[in-house]
């Protein structure tokens, strides 16, 4: 454009790309597979269920913020599973997608929010990075925290996290984070984080992996709960070099050092944190070990007392809440045991099919093709 | 009858008149309009964004929508959804609506036949609401918006939705030039296809406005207003009114980054709280320009103190068929401090007394629901939307005459043997005035006309050009006219003016008209008593006030003595006593004075007149207590008239101070 016309600069909108309008329904991804029907019908089910029951307020509503995808199948499977358990759901997600061609996502945002039991006037999903929490003054941080605190947080991610530089990405997932503990730090109920993350040694970046291994060693130096459970149930040399740890222990390790980076955040908002549900998968064919971790992070608010800085009232000098020896002493029993998913329905015949029905009927719920989606999965594990 | 023209083609007529012969018969024929026509219009005929949502509004609530909510990414707008839970479309409405854009298929035969109307009464929707939008131009309105959407619309019943992806051309003459005369124009193209739907049971429609024009995005970001704040600040230079951030604001973006919030619009400041339900955060809004209290502002306006979004919203609210944030107008009743009157259709006036158990709905027979629409519900964001405007609690003033006063009317005619091609057919409506000591916001002053209770204008100040100068006064009228037959017609395309030599407009501005006449002659009527007798009411008092320091004067006197305060008559030169003073029963304790002791009078003036009813009683209280004085009924009438007449100077002098 040249000096003489710059009044024409940015006066026009960019058409939407002129894709097809949808994608086969007969086609499936990776995030289709029977493997995420079982993350979602144990781990999540169960803290779902766990979470609605220990509800203190008054509020009977379940409030979601999450990574929802075009297909909002998180969504729907929450709303089939517990909407006689709640009085109403509100969802907030992030999906850049929705500045492109978006058309399946209005239409699944369309059958969701035609649901009873789903406050459609509050729940929205955003055509932002969920990176983007990481910014203070970013109109995604605002939303979130005009959504206010959460019953659950699915993190649900394509990538991982580890992935980011710490103190060096502008838009950080582990920032991100930070603003998701702020927004939550006014709730008194229990909550969840749902975390579905790559852990292996490519998508990891060093200066993570060497701040995770540093604080896996702080509490193997003060804390003997968890240096006697990491001795013995992920690495008996207990020397956390990476370098020459296998595939399953460095996949251990890291889990443990990132479940770890939430329990600290856990302590600042004075809740105590436990793992309450996790499974591990292998998205990388070439892999030795598995490489996807899904966790499920509890936080419970704790009653926690405080001391008088100007030393007026009598201080009692003690630790107030849960103690992070406490918190992480059962994080290396919970990682290193946590099943292997790809194995497990290998193995289980009857625990596949079930898998593979229950998460053909959410699928069709988003219009897929029932038979076809059956006849992908045996194709899968024949 | 017009109805009974055949039309002619273009070739045929212009046949005919090529070979038109001395004593051939006229050509009679109809007018065509030209569907090109129809396309520009659709093309963007609207002033501001709001409008386009507002069409969109009125869609769903023709497809007897219970609820509509718009969501916006506010204060970014890269995309607004326009959900409701309405009848949805066909597949054979969707393809009317590409197929006729800018022809609306309601209130006529294809409205029945496609069934967006009702299916004895193409006027109403299959609902039976009143239809208030124009489904082919409503839809094309977001033309003001964005070049490009998508639709996605279920009926009930359907086991598929219907989705599409809309690209609107921008309208050219060039285009036109290039095109054979009777070729269709080209507005666009549209990606059409269908998905199926299990939930089989559940309709409404979604309009997904994304890639937003650019400049439609900046009016809704306030770009301008906060690109000059930041110019201010950063340059340093003083701040005037213009360049004030606004005093309520959803924030702002930055130009070069617009997931990012400028730091100089420090968020958002809003009159809510994110824990406040949705009705409850509206009111709070409507709060801060109906009370001068909330803001330091003498007269709250929209504009002065909302930011661009905020102002459409409270637009929005305004617009459509939504129930009133306080009472309808029509349940005011006795209970109320105000002055009602009913205008009633031969144009003449009465007052009227309401019990406080009576409404002026119950007196005038008309539902005190009129103008809103029940099971109807907009939410824009957060804020659950109500019709902003308030009829009691008016901000009060210095003025002493702070009555509210209503006259409220009906109208109907049929026009009854006259041809409909003139008249328009039937007018029905019914509308109130008020006018109060202050009307808040200062964007509710004046006349809003509501047809089947929307509307796209504002408040009228001028009253349809009401012919007479009463500035002051009509700055505190506020009034609403509610159409329930006829008006249509009047109304321009774009909804938000009408057509001025329409019949209907004609007979609705004379009733206005005549009601303003009439509300301003009861304000003045009603505020001049008031005067009259606070000053009566003051007259009577200073008397009393005089009368108690002359006695005070002559108590002792009257206690030695037995001395009776004397009389005091004043004479005209030509002999005759002023006003009723009767010279018949004179006594010789009377004090007599020439009447010009009371200053120069001219019988003719009525400000003498005035001056005199005030000066008489001071001057002959005056006279009263001199004569007191041991020795003043001595002097002769001359020097007594010249002593009172500058001690009266005297007391003018000072009262002039």
């Amino acid at each position: 454009m040249s000096e003489e016309n710059s009044f024409s600069k940015g006066l026009f909108a960019e058409f939407p790309e002129d894709v097809a309008p949808l994608a086969a329904r007969d086609q499936f991804k990776p995030w289709h597979k029977p493997r995420k029907q079982y993350v979602r019908s144990v781990l999540w089910r169960n803290e779902l269920e766990w979470l609605l029951g220990n509800k203190k307020n008054t509020d009977r509503s379940l409030k979601y913020i999450g990574l929802p995808g075009e297909d909002l199948l998180d969504l729907r499977y929450f709303y089939e599973q517990f909407s006689s358990s709640f009085s109403m759901l509100r969802f907030l997600g992030f999906d850049t997608a929705l500045s492109r061609e978006s058309s399946a996502i209005s239409v699944s945002l369309q059958e969701i929010k035609s649901l009873d039991k789903v406050d459609s006037s509050n729940s929205d999903i955003r055509a932002d990075n969920f990176s983007k929490l990481s910014q203070e003054n970013s109109v995604a941080t605002l939303a979130a925290r005009d959504f206010g605190p959460v019953d659950v947080v699915n993190a649900d991610l394509c990538g991982n996290f580890g992935n980011d530089t710490p103190d060096v990405a502008a838009d950080s997932l582990y920032s991100a984070f930070r603003t998701i503990f702020a927004i939550q730090n006014r709730r008194a109920d229990p909550w969840c984080i749902l975390l579905t993350t790559r852990i292996d040694r490519s998508s990891i970046d060093p200066v993570s992996e060497a701040r995770m291994v540093e604080i896996v060693i702080e509490n193997l130096e003060n804390c003997e709960g968890f240096n006697n459970n990491y001795l013995k149930f992920v690495d008996n040399s207990g020397a956390v070099d990476t370098s020459s740890m296998s595939s399953d222990v460095y996949f251990n390790v890291m889990s443990i050092g990132y479940s770890k980076w939430f329990a600290r955040f856990a302590l600042k908002i004075k809740s105590a944190m436990t793992i309450s549900g996790v499974a591990k998968y292998k998205v990388d064919p070439s892999s030795d070990a598995c490489d996807m971790l899904s966790v499920v992070y509890r936080f419970e608010p704790t009653y926690s007392g405080v001391n008088d800085p100007s030393g007026l009232a009598a201080n009692t000098d003690q630790n107030f809440g849960p103690s992070e020896c406490k918190i992480v002493k059962g994080f290396p029993y919970a990682i290193s045991h946590a099943p292997d998913v790809d194995e497990m329905l290998n193995d289980n015949l009857l625990l596949r099919n079930e898998m593979i029905s229950t998460s053909a009927d959410l699928l069709v719920q988003a219009r897929y093709d029932h038979d076809a989606y059956v006849t992908w999965c045996k194709s899968l594990f024949s | 009858m017009i109805d009974d023209v055949q039309p002619w083609s273009e070739s045929q007529l212009r046949e005919g008149l090529e070979s038109f012969g001395v004593g051939d018969d006229p050509i009679v024929t109809t007018l065509h309009t030209d569907e090109r026509v129809i396309a520009r219009i659709t093309d963007g005929i609207y002033r501001q964004p709001g409008s386009a949502l507002r069409e969109l509004i009125s869609n769903a609530y023709d497809a007897d929508a219970t609820r509509v909510v718009i969501k916006t990414d506010r204060p970014r707008f890269g995309r607004i959804t326009v959900d409701d839970d309405g009848l949805g479309m066909t597949p054979a409405v969707v393809s009317y609506v590409i197929n006729h854009i800018g022809g609306s298929a309601k209130r006529n035969s294809h409205g029945i036949m496609l069934g967006v109307s009702d299916s004895s009464d193409s006027r109403l929707s299959p609902g039976g609401r009143k239809l208030i939008g124009k489904i082919g131009i409503g839809l094309f309105s977001v033309a003001q918006l964005t070049q490009s959407f998508q639709l996605v619309t279920k009926v009930r019943g359907d086991s598929f939705r219907t989705v599409a992806r809309i690209n609107l051309k921008q309208y050219s003459e060039d285009d036109l030039s290039s095109s054979a005369i009777n070729d269709d124009y080209n507005a666009g193209s549209v990606r059409l296809w269908r998905v199926p739907a299990h939930d089989v049971d559940s309709h409404g429609t979604s309009i997904i406005i994304d890639a937003i024009r650019p400049q439609t995005r900046e009016t809704l970001q306030s770009r301008g207003k906060w690109d000059a704040v930041d110019r201010l600040n950063g340059s340093g230079g003083q701040s005037s009114e213009e360049i004030q951030p606004p005093t309520y604001h959803i924030g702002a973006v930055l130009n070069d980054d617009e997931s990012t919030y400028r730091t100089t619009s420090g968020f958002t400041r809003l009159p809510w709280d994110n824990s406040d339900r949705p009705s409850r955060a509206f009111e709070k809004l409507i709060r801060t320009v109906q009370s001068p209290n909330e803001t330091d502002s003498t007269n709250p306006s929209v504009e002065k103190l909302f930011d661009y979004y905020l102002q459409m919203v409270w637009q929005l609210s305004l617009w459509s068929p939504l129930r009133y944030f306080d009472i309808h107008p029509f349940s005011l009743s006795g209970a109320e401090d105000f002055a009602f009157s009913i205008l009633k259709s031969d144009g003449t006036a009465a007052g009227v007394k309401l019990s406080p158990h009576e409404t002026i709905g119950m007196k005038l027979g008309v539902s005190e629901s009129i103008g809103t629409a029940e099971s109807f519900s907009i939410q824009v964001d957060e804020l659950e939307l109500a019709r902003p405007v308030k009829v009691r609690d008016f901000p009060s003033t210095s003025a002493a005459f702070q009555t509210p006063i209503v006259i409220a009317g009906t109208y109907f005619d049929d026009f009854e043997g006259t041809s409909t091609d003139l008249t328009g057919g039937p007018i029905r409506f019914c509308g109130y005035l008020i006018w109060a000591p202050k009307i808040t916001p200062v964007e509710n002053r004046g006349v809003l006309l509501r047809v089947n209770g929307a509307t796209g204008m504002p408040f009228n100040e001028t009253f349809f050009d009401y012919p007479v100068s009463e500035d002051r006064r009509m700055s505190q009228i506020t009034a609403e006219i509610f159409i329930e037959d006829g008006f249509d017609g009047a109304l321009n395309i774009d909804r938000e003016s009408f057509n001025f030599a329409h019949p209907h407009a004609v007979i609705v501005t004379r009733w206005l008209h005549e009601g303003v006449r009439r509300i301003i002659a009861e304000q003045k009527r009603l505020s001049g008593a008031l005067l009259k007798k606070k000053k009566e009411d003051v007259n009577a008092a200073n008397l009393d006030k005089l009368a108690s320091i002359v006695s005070e004067v002559w108590a002792e006197r009257e206690e030695e003595y037995g001395a009776q305060v004397p009389r005091v008559r004043f004479i005209r030169a030509d002999g005759r006593a002023v006003e009723s003073d009767s010279l018949n029963s004179m006594l010789d304790d009377d004090v007599v004075l020439p009447a010009h002791v009371l200053g120069p009078y001219d019988s003719r003036l009525v400000a003498d007149q005035n001056r005199l009813k005030r000066t008489k009683p001071v001057v002959e209280a005056l006279a009263q207590i001199l004569s007191v004085i041991d020795g003043f009924d001595e002097l002769s009438a001359s020097r007594k008239a010249k002593v009172i007449s500058a001690i009266r100077s005297l007391m003018e002098l000072s009262g002039q101070k």
